[in-house]
């Protein structure tokens, strides 16, 4: 019987200066050698309750009122100083970027250890040890800044292991990675678990890896834990898991449909590669689909790029010879691992970059000649993190700032901000303050800025990445309307559930040329070349694969499924 | 960046201890501020030229921060031309024309000052350049650790630099973001209208540098920051033989040097 690491008796906090407790009354046992997921939506209490493992809640911030007891380790987190129970928890916070100190990498690992006064020798044998454990070895001298996503993850990680702690707690650790980037911290937490019994407990959004690597999963609300169990248990109830905006695995929304249907599985299969041994009399349909594009045909071109290359100042070729024409009304999406060109192409959209060799079109424009304020008119760009552009101390002034700039007038600007905010759904918040708005709020305070420009071309980059569920689906049906009513959209990102779900046609990039273009279908089917550069199409399209849907017969999503197998 | 950036090699001076080369950083300081006499500059000059490409820094390194201080060095030189009242005149800028001038003389001292400067200015540079380019960062931190300088302050130093490109990319970002937006950062005029333009970028700079300065006030305590008062150094700096007589042999240079000026030479009375 393992020990428990972990103890959390009836745990409350409230924030200083807040008006709602962040946790309201956890119990919680996390055993030695176990992995924990934590799921929920943005704003359940995730973090709160990571920090509270290491002392962080409530010693850091002034204060705050907490109840409640954790102990972790033998020790009270309560007031045993975060730095003696930095021996005891290690903790990688979300912004992997704020969490490395050092210029080089075996600096970096070493800032730990040197902290707690150790010797000489032994913090130069726990950098070996830590590289090695992370799978770095050989980047001892390598500069932090120059490093991938993944690899300043894992760096994050060799930090924390240094300390020698026996549990790891990670918040949301791939977020900002790219399928490479999610494969190396997940194969090297397993790694970590069976090499040093690390207890680990994880914050994240992804549950097909959850279901592949935990063994247990607590789902947070509002500062409680609304479900707990195993992966089984918690990833067959559905309706439960939707309303709590945590997106169960593609094969499981695909059992519980069958078993709606009134067929009974073996067992309630979570990974895809259970899904024949549980239902093995499913009968399979042929289906006729296609690879076709026809509803986009013949219309109006509205982006030609003839053989766009593109370097950096600093001699980094990004785009090597990229043809591509979009005509009016489609939804094209932009894959690729992350350096494969998709930003840089997507830039030349607007004129944010020139190209150094061919030229872009934006219905006929030469972006050469065009300033990025002009193409704005025509093609909205809507950045990746909203921070990086909220400014005004009201969301009304802010989607304003675009309108200002186009010098319209100010009966035209406050009907275009009203039918704005009203479109994202924040309509009565005009005099909220957008720091005080919510991360999926904040997104759509600056979705709405751009809207308001009513450009015709929508470029979004990646429009889900750091959002729950519910962030990502209402952030993708609003394209979808407005692709509906003639608006191109045009998305980069590394999500393809929503690929399959939500796009017509797709494009991948790799190392700066068009690897494959046609229709999401067809694209999905070329799983060969796919993999070469490390994309996955979705798990419902590889489960299909397995059943034999191949080629046109390609499956993209969990309706499509449905209607092929049955009795 | 240009500054702290550092490229690693195998040569001498890249082996060398951080001491030597500050030694030798001021040594070559001192010579161009006591040297007035343009030749005795330019052999400095050379002598710095041969020690880049001797420890294999490419040139471009120093052509783009040329570009940069061109116009500088050449109102420099021509101001010294111009506005030095020397003796040997070579030319008047305004010529006599109907009992009106000379004005202006341009003199041989005007032009022979003026090049002190630029060699002084190429000097700087160059050396500054080629001591951060050769010498990792934590060599200079694990110095101000050596000089008993608080832990804490050096700490502050490295964390400032870390973050440095990490800022400039948030910078990049925000601009892009603004002037997708419509944006017009170039065509603004006048100070006010600057600073106005500039606010959509500042703003969400400043909030963004305030948010992470949080998550990294939080990973510093918790990777043990302050757990004692004697932190170890992971990086010691240790001379060996060869860096005291590298420390010794830059000294001598500079005496023999502020002794030749002593007795006067090198200090420009040529030319005045």
């Amino acid at each position: 019987m393992p020990r428990k690491i972990i103890e959390v008796e009836n745990l409350w906090y409230k924030y200083p200066k807040s008006d709602r407790p962040a946790l309201c009354g956890i119990n919680l046992h996390v055993e030695e050698g176990e992995f924990l997921a934590i799921m929920g939506a943005t704003g359940s209490g995730k973090t709160t309750l990571c920090l509270s493992f290491n002392g962080l809640v409530p010693q850091y911030f002034e204060g705050g009122e907490y109840s409640g007891r954790v102990i972790v380790d033998g020790l009270p987190a309560f007031n045993t100083p975060t730095q003696k129970l930095a021996l005891h928890v290690g903790m990688v916070f979300q912004d992997f970027e704020s969490q490395i100190f050092g210029t080089i990498v075996e600096e970096d690992v070493a800032f730990g250890p040197s902290n707690l006064g150790l010797d000489k020798e032994e913090i130069i044998e726990r950098v070996s040890y830590s590289l090695s454990a992370l799978r770095l070895e050989g980047y001892e001298k390598r500069e932090t800044d120059a490093l991938s996503g993944g690899e300043k993850q894992r760096l994050a990680l060799a930090g924390v292991f240094a300390m020698k702690s026996k549990i790891l707690v990670l918040d949301e650790p791939t977020s900002q990675l790219d399928s490479v980037g999610k494969e190396e911290v997940f194969s090297t937490v397993a790694k970590l678990r069976k090499d040093y019994n690390t207890t680990i407990i994880m914050v994240e959004h992804r549950s097909e890896e959850i279901a592949k690597y935990a063994d247990r999963v607590i789902v947070m609300k509002d500062g409680k834990i609304a479900l707990e169990g195993s992966p089984r248990e918690v990833f067959n109830r559905i309706s439960d898991l939707l309303e709590l905006g945590v997106r169960p695995p593609q094969v499981c929304e695909l059992a519980l449909s069958l078993i709606k249907k009134g067929f009974s599985p073996k067992f309630f299969p979570i990974k895809e590669e259970d899904f024949r041994s549980a239902f093995p009399e499913m009968l399979i349909k042929k289906h006729h689909t296609n690879f076709d594009l026809s509803q986009d045909k013949g219309k109006e071109e509205v982006i030609t790029v003839e053989d766009l290359h593109h370097m950096y100042p600093n001699g980094v070729k990004a785009l090597n010879g990229v043809n591509l024409t979009v005509k009016r009304g489609e939804f094209l999406a932009i894959i690729g691992q992350n350096g494969s060109g998709k930003t840089t192409l997507a830039k030349h959209l607007i004129g944010l970059l020139k190209p150094t060799i061919g030229r872009v079109l934006i219905k006929g424009l030469d972006t050469r000649e065009q300033t990025t304020g002009k193409l704005a008119k025509i093609v909205g760009y809507v950045f990746q993190n909203p921070d990086h552009q909220i400014f005004a101390t009201s969301v009304k002034d802010e989607v304003t700032y675009g309108l200002k700039n186009l010098k319209l007038s100010k009966e035209e600007i406050s009907e275009r901000v009203s039918e704005a905010l009203k479109f994202v759904g924040l309509d009565g918040f005009e005099e909220h303050h957008p720091f005080l708005l919510k991360k999926g709020e904040r997104q759509r305070v600056a979705f709405a800025s751009i809207f308001a420009m009513k450009p015709e071309i929508f470029v979004v980059d990646e429009p889900t990445t750091g959002q729950d569920y519910l962030g990502s689906e209402s952030m993708m049906h609003m394209l979808s309307k407005l692709n509906e009513t003639g608006h191109t959209i045009i998305i980069i990102t590394h999500d393809m559930r929503i690929v399959g779900k939500y796009v017509r046609r797709a494009i991948v990039l790799d190392k700066g040329k068009i690897l494959l273009d046609g229709s999401t279908r067809q694209i999905f089917s070329e799983f060969d070349p796919l993999k070469r550069c490390f994309l996955l199409p979705p798990q419902i399209t590889r489960i299909g694969h397995e059943l034999g849907f191949k080629g046109e017969e390609t499956v993209l999503s969990v309706e499509e499924m449905l209607s092929r197998l049955g009795d | 960046m240009v500054f702290f950036e550092y490229i690693p090699g195998e040569t001498i001076f890249h082996k060398m201890d951080v001491r030597p080369k500050i030694t030798w950083f001021i040594c070559i300081v001192v010579l161009a501020f006591v040297f007035w006499d343009p030749i005795y500059l330019t052999v400095i000059f050379a002598s710095l030229m041969i020690l880049s490409y001797a420890v294999k820094i490419p040139i471009v390194k120093f052509l783009s921060l040329m570009k940069i201080l061109l116009i500088p060095l050449i109102f420099i030189v021509g101001y010294q031309a111009f506005f030095y009242q020397g003796k040997t005149i070579i030319f008047y800028l305004v010529p006599k024309i109907d009992g009106f001038g000379p004005f202006i003389a341009v003199t041989l001292e005007g032009i022979m000052l003026g090049f002190t400067f630029l060699f002084r200015i190429l000097i700087m540079v160059m050396a500054s350049s080629l001591l951060t380019l050769t010498t990792p960062i934590y060599h200079f931190i694990a110095l101000l650790r050596k000089l008993r300088l608080p832990y804490q302050l050096a700490f502050v130093v490295t964390t400032a630099i870390r973050f440095i490109p990490v800022l400039e990319r948030d910078a990049l970002a925000t601009i892009d973001a603004q002037k997708a937006r419509g944006a017009k950062l170039e065509a603004s005029k006048g100070f006010l209208q600057i600073i106005k333009a500039y606010v959509p970028i500042m703003i969400p700079m400043l909030i963004g540098a305030i948010r992470r300065s949080e998550t990294l006030g939080m990973a510093m305590i918790a990777r043990g920051f302050g757990a004692t008062d004697r932190c170890t150094a992971f990086y010691e700096i240790k001379a060996r033989k060869s860096d005291y007589f590298y420390t010794f042999l830059f000294l001598s240079v500079l005496a023999f040097s502020l002794y030749l000026s002593i007795i006067s030479y090198g200090v420009g009375d040529r030319w005045q």
